[in-house]
């Protein structure tokens, strides 16, 4: 299971807690909006892991060239 | 050979902007990573409080100032954005629990179970992430 995967079937069960009613509306409404920022710390830290792979191509590109120079 | 061929490709694929953001980028810190780790440390072992109302908006309250300190040191590294965003990330997380034990005085153990877990998952990718930067 990914992560969105993980944040649909989260979903699910925020749902189902809420019509069981377990949790009362204002939580609901709070667990919703942190699966909205869970999905946009997925997105920046992959933003941020693509900045790393290209900063360690980059190093090991220049390393390559060194030993040419 | 292959590796100047590789660099080559890198180099004439991506805008100058990306390249210069990737080479520049903040490295590891200790202090970072700390501070994210004790995020999500302090989340998981908070679940154990949650029948407790009293302890767990303080546990609601220590994780928001925890992830503060965190925004407000990797804000003023320089290129440090991804970071600082998913430091902010964080606080608005925190935040949100936060503001649920201030304006309910009977939060309910499953709501405190649940959001712990969503800022111990958000920590945890953080912290992968961040464990990553070059050293």
């Amino acid at each position: 299971m990914n992560y969105l995967q993980q944040i649909a079937k989260l979903y699910e069960d925020y749902t189902f807690a809420y019509d069981a009613g377990q949790i009362n509306a204002a939580e609901y409404k709070s667990l919703l909006e942190g699966l909205e920022i869970e999905k946009v710390v997925s997105t920046n830290a992959a933003e941020l892991e693509y900045k790393e792979n290209l900063n360690l191509a980059i190093n090991t590109a220049i390393k390559a060239a060194s030993a040419f120079v | 050979m292959k590796k100047l061929i590789v660099a080559a490709i890198i180099a004439t694929s991506l805008s100058g902007c990306v390249l210069l953001d990737a080479y520049f980028m903040a490295g590891y810190d200790t202090n970072e990573y700390a501070l994210v780790n004790k995020i999500k440390t302090k989340a998981e072992l908070s679940v154990e409080d949650c029948k407790d109302v009293k302890k767990s908006r303080q546990n609601a309250e220590d994780l928001y100032f925890i992830a503060i300190e965190m925004k407000n040191f990797a804000e003023n590294i320089p290129r440090n954005v991804d970071t600082t965003k998913l430091a902010t990330n964080l606080v608005e997380l925190t935040k949100q629990g936060k503001e649920q034990y201030a304006k309910d005085s009977n939060v309910s153990e499953i709501f405190c179970k649940l959001k712990l877990q969503q800022i111990s998952r958000s920590a945890e990718v953080a912290q992968k992430v961040i464990g990553k930067k070059p050293r």
